[in-house]
């Protein structure tokens, strides 16, 4: 790694350590969740270093977790942070010629339907994930987890971009992946990631609204493979 | 920076100054309002300090008499508020606050700077929607400590004009930390007037440090930050009328967060009806259908 990705990695864990640590006081569910503003670090780390940000996201949550809530599900924990920042970096190139930026109306449209696919990415890895490893299903989870993500990240991530991005600051998102490996054509992005987003919305129809659990509904998990093969295309 | 980035920026401030109350709520009763100033705004200027060293190398002399200036007129709004609150119910205390929203574009004026027709109209509603939400009594404004409110509500509209001149010629980061520096050591000062064991004096739990981390590091460092930032694109009384709809973003919270935290606090028509009029006083002191000139339509960007 160049030294400038070094200095991004340790810049992104030490933020995402301060406030991971901090925010451990108010739980919401024991040992699993609390509020969490550092849920605003990961769309704008993904947007503006890409994979570092990324690693150091993912990092930094087990890092936080040994504070108080080091379990099992601390692999969940990892991966869903790492793909809390990963997916809007994948996502913003895929629909935008321009490096990541909120300057027009388009690109903060954009921007919320990254964070809003990202937010209900990240609860289903970690409740459905929680549910496969031990099976135990907490609502809860589902819902504390995409709430905290979509919330703090456009009320608090959104701004963090901005000022980043301003003149003032003067920092440049990140490039393009350079391959992708299923996705190739713009007509295979649309198909993959509409099918992915209806996969996505139907879970949290069933979570939030239905209050339907995998444990009663056997095909939440059969179209959970479903959204497991798309996020796999989406992310390489 | 466009526009709606700018408001964007101006918003999630008012959002964190809104969220602040359910950690100062947290800490214990006795930590004495001095050892909260030093505690948050010294670990900011840290904070700040450590994040943007390479740029401290620019701090020149100017800077850091514009930043003692800007922490002056700090430390006086919350001397005064401090003691003007502690003589007033908290409807009556909290609608005084809010006059800012009158105060700045009045002071303006001496400085030949008219406030729109959109401006003044939005700042009539807002007003109205304070006074339908805070549900003041009149009585209660026969006292001292509404002169002192005034005061704090006057030095508060100073900082924000200066911030206004002095964020548009120098480094917001860096006028940031040298104002956070000053407040600190002002904190400091009275903390130690009051109670000479200042840090030795306190217990420390994790709870504590926690709150008064989060704090800092939301209230102080990411709002003075970002305060400093917006107001380099846009001007006094479009920063005063977002921060106005503070008691919207409260509301919104209270519905929202858990008891436990803050929320559950209930639904009450009064509240609601004032944040809608607050909310509809934003929305037309940003617009500009009732200004004759034409001045920037058709271009965001600032």
């Amino acid at each position: 790694m160049k030294n400038g990705k070094i200095k991004q990695f340790f810049i992104i864990l030490g933020a995402f350590l301060i406030l991971g640590i901090s925010f451990k006081v108010m739980v919401l569910v024991e040992g699993l969740t609390e509020v969490r503003p550092v849920n605003a670090i990961p769309p704008v780390a993904g947007l503006l270093c890409g994979p570092v940000g990324a690693m150091a996201c993912g990092i930094g949550n087990l890092i936080a977790d040994m504070a108080g809530t080091f379990s099992i599900s601390s692999v969940l924990g990892f991966i869903g942070n790492f793909m809390a920042a990963w997916i809007p970096y994948r996502l913003w190139h895929f629909f935008s010629e321009e490096r990541p930026n909120l300057h027009s109306g388009k690109n903060i449209f954009h921007y919320c339907l990254i964070c809003l696919s990202g937010a209900m990415t990240v609860a289903w890895i970690l409740s459905f994930g929680l549910y496969l490893l031990q099976g135990i299903w907490i609502r809860q989870i589902y819902t504390y987890v995409f709430f905290n993500n979509i919330g703090f990240s456009i009320g608090l991530g959104m701004p963090v971009l901005i000022m980043l991005t301003s003149d003032s600051v003067g920092m440049k998102g990140c490039d393009a992946p350079e391959k992708y490996l299923f996705c190739k054509k713009k007509v295979c992005r649309i198909t993959v990631l509409s099918a992915y987003s209806a996969v996505m919305c139907l879970l949290w129809v069933s979570v939030i609204i239905w209050n339907r659990s995998p444990a009663e509904e056997p095909w939440m998990m059969a179209v959970s493979v479903l959204a497991a093969a798309g996020l796999v295309m989406l992310s390489v | 920076m466009t526009k709606t980035e700018n408001n964007i920026l101006l918003f999630s401030i008012t959002l964190c100054w809104a969220a602040s109350y359910i950690f100062i709520k947290n800490l214990p009763e006795n930590l004495s309002s001095y050892a909260y100033l030093t505690l948050t705004c010294g670990i900011a200027a840290v904070i700040m300090s450590v994040v943007f060293a390479g740029r401290l190398k620019g701090l020149q002399k100017k800077t850091w008499i514009r930043g003692f200036f800007l922490s002056a007129i700090l430390s006086v709004n919350l001397l005064l508020e401090k003691k003007g609150i502690s003589m007033l119910d908290a409807s009556n205390a909290s609608f005084l606050a809010a006059l800012t929203i009158i105060i700045v574009p009045v002071i303006q004026l001496f400085f030949h700077k008219k406030p729109t027709a959109n401006h003044i109209a939005g700042a009539v509603i807002i007003l109205a929607g304070l006074c339908v939400s805070s549900r003041f009594s009149i009585g209660g404004f026969y006292h001292l400590g509404t002169i002192y409110m005034l005061g704090g509500c006057v030095s508060s509209a100073v900082y924000t004009i200066a911030v206004d001149w002095y964020a548009k010629e120098e480094d917001p980061l860096l006028i940031c930390i040298v104002q956070m520096i000053f407040t600190a050591l002002t904190g400091f000062l009275l903390w130690y007037r009051e109670n000479p064991a200042t840090f030795s004096g306190l217990v420390y739990t994790r709870e504590l440090l926690s709150n008064i981390f989060i704090l800092a590091f939301f209230a102080k460092a990411y709002a003075y930050i970002t305060l400093m930032f917006s107001q380099k694109y846009t001007d006094a009384v479009s920063v005063t009328v977002i921060a106005s709809t503070e008691p919207v973003v409260t509301l919104v919270l209270s519905l929202l967060l858990p008891a436990a935290y803050g929320g559950g606090q209930g639904f009450q028509l009064s509240s609601a009806a004032g944040a809608v009029l607050i909310a509809l006083g934003a929305v037309v002191a940003g617009l500009s259908f009732l200004s004759r000139s034409a001045k920037g339509v058709g271009s965001n960007r600032l």
